[in-house]
């Protein structure tokens, strides 16, 4: 009965109400505040563990910044530059879903969130090339670190590029755990935007009816270009 | 209900025209490209300017990323407190930059190419004593005293 929900004028017409906003909340404002303050929370956490790692980043090249330098050299800038200009992309094509999933524009979301999804994997399949040579190369920190197999003709020393084979492997374990860390999200955004676009095409009222749904993946995905905005100057372009 | 006009719909949600999204979009771009072609220039002043100028540029790139893309120029007052206040406990992490900077380095065995051993031996560690009864002897090197550990 509407008469005992005072303070509700969505049911004062006497029309059963679906959708947002949902009856805990007094208006859509306090909703849409609702789940922005929670996604921050959220991504405050991600700042708080990714932070660990740059300030261990940064003491390590601090400390070992001759060292640091040499190692860098090996990592290729354009493949990292392309990486980057991928990833702002992608956010601009999330963007993009999300100001099409506030105007209610079901047919415009899908091909922005389906190209957000095509640019991270093309993220991913650099990373693969990026990975792949460094593994080759006998530069994943551990027992194998600059071990060459019998038979291999690579000479893992001339990747070093003068660095202190100690000073080296703490790079690429920073190196391998901070933008592997970050392939992990781009991942889990994949799979997340992926299904995000299911619900879009299935005419789902969670994400048709409410745009906030898509507006915190884009949220998440923006949080995710804003720490290889940072990873790609510290891990790439080392000054001399 | 009152109309809504396009800036407004009845989601609440703040609607941006695209081509805000478009130009933060090409400062993003532009900005990637600078910081690439800053890298490859020696400033005068040292290597410290590089990093300086790499790590604002970053910033601005952040911050256009977090204020538009993110929206958080254009969200309440208390989803703004919340944005900011992760940057904020993050900067305030990099005080321990103090510390670093005015304490010497302990190096470890480790790091010698001739000792492969990871852990320190006491003599190593505190080669003054453990209360440091020989600090009269200490090495010229040794300014911090950091080998002499109060217990």
């Amino acid at each position: 009965m509407a008469a005992t929900i005072p303070n509700d004028e969505h049911l004062e017409d006497g029309h059963e109400h679906h959708g947002p906003p949902y009856h805990q909340f007094e208006s859509i404002e306090q909703q849409n505040e609702c789940y922005m303050v929670g996604m921050w929370t959220f991504l405050v956490t991600e700042v708080m563990f990714f932070g660990a790692l740059f300030l261990t980043y940064c003491l390590f090249r601090w400390r070992y910044s001759a060292d640091f330098t040499a190692a860098h050299e090996e990592l290729n800038v354009t493949l990292g530059a392309t990486n980057t200009a991928i990833l702002l992309f992608s956010s601009f094509t999330m963007v993009m879903a999300v100001h099409h999933a506030q105007l209610k524009q079901r047919m415009k979301v899908f091909p922005y969130l389906g190209i957000t999804v095509l640019c991270a994997c093309g993220f991913l399949a650099i990373k693969y090339v990026e990975y792949s040579q460094k593994f080759e190369h006998h530069l994943f920190p551990g027992q194998n670190f600059l071990h060459a197999l019998p038979g291999e003709t690579i000479n893992p020393l001339e990747h070093l590029h003068g660095a202190n084979p100690n000073a080296a492997q703490l790079f690429y374990s920073m190196y391998f755990a901070m933008t592997g860390l970050h392939a992990i999200h781009i991942l889990i955004g994949i799979i997340v935007i992926g299904v995000l676009g299911l619900f879009w095409y299935k005419e789902n009222p969670l994400v048709t009816e409410d745009f906030m749904p898509t507006e915190m993946v884009g949220l998440y995905w923006h949080f995710v270009d804003l720490v290889w905005i940072f990873l790609f100057p510290l891990f790439y372009l080392i000054p001399k | 209900m009152a109309s809504h006009d396009a800036a407004h719909p009845e989601n609440g949600a703040h609607i941006i025209a695209p081509f805000v999204y478009i130009k933060v979009l090409l400062a993003l771009v532009v900005l990637m490209l600078a910081t690439v072609f800053a890298s490859q220039i020696q400033f005068p002043g040292g290597t410290i300017v590089n990093n300086i100028i790499a790590m604002t540029i970053a910033v601005i790139k952040g911050s256009l990323v977090v204020l538009f893309f993110m929206g958080v120029k254009f969200s309440t007052k208390l989803t703004q407190l919340w944005a900011i206040i992760g940057f904020v406990w993050f900067t305030l992490m990099f005080m321990i930059f103090a510390d670093y900077a005015t304490r010497s380095y302990e190096m470890t065995p480790s790091w010698d190419k001739l000792d492969t051993g990871s852990a320190m031996s006491r003599e190593m560690r505190e080669p003054l004593g453990p209360r440091g009864e020989g600090m009269e002897k200490a090495p010229a090197s040794d300014k911090n005293m950091v080998n002499v550990r109060p217990r």
